[in-house]
């Protein structure tokens, strides 16, 4: 049945809806991050994609990957690095520093509660449309 | 006469319902009015969740004091003054001097809640109506017809006041999520959403500093 197919795919996609998010913001210090292990960067580099780096001078670097040296005392990756009035200087491979840093800044997104909502109350009514769609008698 | 009286009563039952539900949206446009927190921020200035993982600036923050009100960038908070960035300068507040204030860290979309709270509603009824349709079509009688009616349009008349209830609370908790608001919370839970949580570093220059310029799209 054509039209039972058509309904059923804008059931499937009125049950995705879309996803609000809400933001988690964590500022450390420098030595925080050294003394943290290596699957504890990892878990930060997979939740944080952006690392904001808050240098001693005003300075920001915005990396959109990175990761720490063998060290422990530096990052590395690739950055945009932005003046105090936040103009850019430049972009590219960059290596900073940890002794130039004042704070290391991470965000994180978590879906909304708001989000969980809705996604609950479209599931169950998608959920008792179908079951109607598929006890309708077929040609 | 018997079927007559029914769909009468039916009638009836719809009529105060439709004003039971317009009552009941009504009571939760105004309760979601009332409850969602405003702010003033121009247009384009605060980013999304996903773009504040990139952004550069500091949060919208509304200070009251009791020399006046000042609006712009958060850009820091220290030495027991909050220092607030407009388009024209870069004002310094004593933290004496303020009676309240309310940082905005992101863009919360309140009004994609929304539309997807009506598009729920859109889509359950247009949905159950077809479904209704489709059985229609196929019964013989009025009985039958009215049969096929009766669980798609109850499944509306019980899907809607739901759909508006949990969209609305779904809304006021979603625009209130990236609002902080003192006294209620310290400013130092402000420091993150600074453009500098470190300080103004002395060498900076605080003449040079003016408020991010909201652009018309924000990657």
């Amino acid at each position: 049945m054509r039209l039972r197919n058509i309904l059923l795919i804008i059931l499937t996609i009125f049950m995705i809806g879309c996803t609000f998010y809400q933001l988690k913001r964590e500022i450390n210090l420098p030595g925080t991050f050294q003394k943290m292990t290596q699957p504890q960067l990892d878990e930060k580099k997979t939740k944080s994609p952006f690392l904001k780096v808050h240098m001693k001078n005003g300075n920001l670097y915005l990396f959109d990957s990175w990761k720490i040296d063998e060290a422990k005392s530096a990052i590395v990756g690739n950055a945009t690095l932005f003046s105090p009035t936040r103009e850019v200087i430049s972009k590219g491979q960059a290596t900073v520093s940890l002794d130039g840093v004042a704070l290391i800044e991470t965000n994180f997104l978590k879906p909304s509660p708001a989000s969980t909502a809705l996604k609950i109350v479209s599931a169950i009514s998608a959920v008792i449309l179908t079951l109607l769609f598929i006890s309708l008698p077929g040609e | 006469m018997v079927i007559v009286e029914g769909r009468k009563m039916n009638k009836i039952e719809v009529s105060m319902k439709k004003d039971e539900i317009f009552h009941l949206a009504t009571f939760l446009i105004l309760f979601l009015v009332i409850s969602c927190k405003t702010f003033h921020a121009p247009p384009q200035y605060l980013p999304t969740a996903k773009q504040a993982q990139s952004d550069v600036y500091g949060g919208w923050i509304e200070v009251k004091t009791n020399k006046g009100n000042i609006n712009g960038e958060l850009i820091a908070i220290q030495e027991k003054r909050v220092f607030v960035a407009d388009l024209r300068t870069l004002h310094e507040i004593d933290l004496e001097d303020i009676l309240s204030a309310r940082l905005v860290t992101y863009n919360p979309e309140s009004s994609k809640v929304f539309f997807q709270t009506a598009g729920g509603i859109v889509s359950t009824s247009i949905l159950a109506f077809l479904i209704a349709v489709l059985t229609a079509e196929r019964a013989s009688s009025l009985e039958e017809i009215l049969g096929a009616i009766f669980l798609p349009a109850a499944i509306i008349i019980v899907a809607t006041p739901i759909w508006v209830t949990v969209g609305t609370g779904a809304a006021i908790y979603q625009s209130n999520l990236p609002i902080i608001d003192y006294p209620k919370k310290p400013l130092d839970a402000f420091i993150p959403f600074a453009r500098f949580p470190q300080g103004i570093p002395p060498d900076v220059d605080k003449n040079s500093i003016r408020m991010k310029i909201p652009k018309k799209e924000m990657k």
